[in-house]
């Protein structure tokens, strides 16, 4: 089956920069205080429905470079 | 004057030739191969009609089923007397009979185009044999390479670099670049998340790879396989989208005596289960490793992150298109062993019901 054309170019996973603000973004996104570094690196990079909804509520940026890829920045 | 012509470097799934010329009409070259250990492995004779002889000995390698390489002498004789040896390598792995023709009439092979260039994306993976390497961030494995003679630097984003340098190594050997462990490293050090890689020459500092972690497949089944160079890679199945099963009856001839003749009986019925998934491949790159996957002789099903071996085989024609747009195939997944069901929906595969208390379970399992 030959699918419809589609505009999905590939999106990079999700990057971020000063995962410290990040951190505290998510201990208040979870109400978790007790939340480590290792926590939300096994969440960040882990896909699910719950980072996708951590992610809508934060301010990102995207980027097309040399025009095959979008990256999204998150942070 | 009796010339041998042996490469340097064969695939083990091509075929793998070695030639003479300048032989005498109608004589016998007797040939041996001895592996690394200088253990002689085979002992063959070739019937030369002409003046010369090519023997393929690609039949000796087709065990060659792991990711490896080794090296091995072939010497000739003439007469019980030894006339020339050569030292071949052996790498795991083939090309297709495109690829190999396209290579040959440019005068060229996969070793200078892929697997030992410096410049080239060399990864053996086969998503993309280009300039750029799109990985989902869930379908993330170890990147083999093979070391001799490469010398690269790897840049994780600002703030962490690696020179890797293999250039003295003395023979062949398996490197591995884990990007796993490569973006943790770099998340405790940078407080930053990387997915954007680039490999560079050391010498002219070019970038000649970008490996880009792209956003996951959302799936929650994959397979597992050996590619065509025989390293594993993972790829996403858009889902299960039914499950049925298949039975099969073995039948078991029986002496009847008050008949004088075996008669038939039904032994068994087995049951297979046989589960149909949908892959979706986007790009052309991603239909050409979608074959490659299906062309696979090592399977396996990756379900709630237990790994099952079966054979994945394409229910309809793979059209290739040229225009570029994604193309959706329906695939059937048949486990191997028929003893191990498998439910794409049962998370506790570990734990035997009824066989064993909670309390034995939650010690041992």
């Amino acid at each position: 089956m030959i699918l419809g054309t589609t505009d999905n170019l590939p999106v990079t996973a999700p990057q971020a920069q000063n995962t410290l603000d990040l951190l505290q973004l998510y201990r208040d996104f979870a109400q978790n205080i007790n939340i480590t570094e290792d926590d939300l690196y096994e969440f960040v990079t882990t896909p699910s429905s719950s980072r996708n909804e951590f992610f809508n509520t934060l301010d990102y940026n995207a980027q097309i470079l040399s025009n095959r890829f979008i990256s999204q920045t998150f942070g | 004057m009796i010339e041998f012509i042996v490469a340097e470097k064969y695939l083990s799934g091509n075929p793998i030739l070695i030639t003479a010329s300048g032989l005498e009409a109608n004589s016998v070259l007797d040939y041996d191969i001895y592996d690394d250990q200088s253990e002689k492995i085979y002992s063959g004779r070739a019937y030369v009609l002409t003046d010369s002889v090519s023997i393929d000995i690609s039949s000796l390698f087709s065990k060659f089923n792991t990711l490896r390489a080794e090296w091995y002498t072939v010497v000739f004789k003439i007469d019980d007397n030894v006339v020339a040896q050569k030292i071949f390598w052996i790498y795991a792995g083939a090309v297709n009979s495109l690829l190999l023709r396209k290579l040959s009439s440019v005068n060229k092979d996969i070793f200078e185009l892929k697997l030992n260039s410096s410049s080239n994306n060399f990864l053996l993976s086969t998503r993309s044999f280009g300039r750029y390497l799109f990985i989902p961030e869930n379908e993330l494995m170890p990147l083999y390479y093979y070391k001799m003679g490469k010398n690269f630097e790897i840049s994780y984003g600002p703030g962490m670099s690696e020179t890797i340098d293999h250039t003295s190594l003395p023979q062949e050997g398996i490197g591995v670049i884990d990007l796993n462990v490569k973006r943790k490293e770099y998340f405790d050090n940078n407080k930053a998340l990387c997915n954007i890689i680039d490999v560079k020459n050391t010498d002219t500092g070019l970038v000649f790879l970008s490996i880009i972690i792209t956003e996951a497949r959302p799936a929650r089944h994959f397979v597992k396989f050996r590619n065509s160079f025989l390293a594993f890679e993972k790829m996403a199945i858009d889902d299960i989208v039914d499950f049925h099963a298949e039975f099969t009856h073995s039948e078991l001839k029986k002496y009847d005596d008050s008949v004088s003749r075996y008669v038939s009986k039904n032994q068994k019925t087995e049951m297979k289960s046989v589960y149909n998934a949908t892959i979706t491949a986007r790009t052309n790159a991603e239909l050409l490793w979608l074959i490659d996957m299906l062309l696979s002789r090592e399977q396996y099903f990756i379900a709630d992150g237990y790994e099952y071996p079966v054979l994945v085989r394409a229910e309809e024609p793979i059209l290739q298109t040229t225009s570029g747009n994604p193309v959706s195939i329906t695939v059937s997944i048949h486990p191997v062993d028929t003893e191990s069901a498998f439910s794409a929906t049962n998370t506790d595969t570990r734990s035997n019901p009824g066989i064993f208390s909670d309390e034995f379970n939650e010690i041992f399992y």
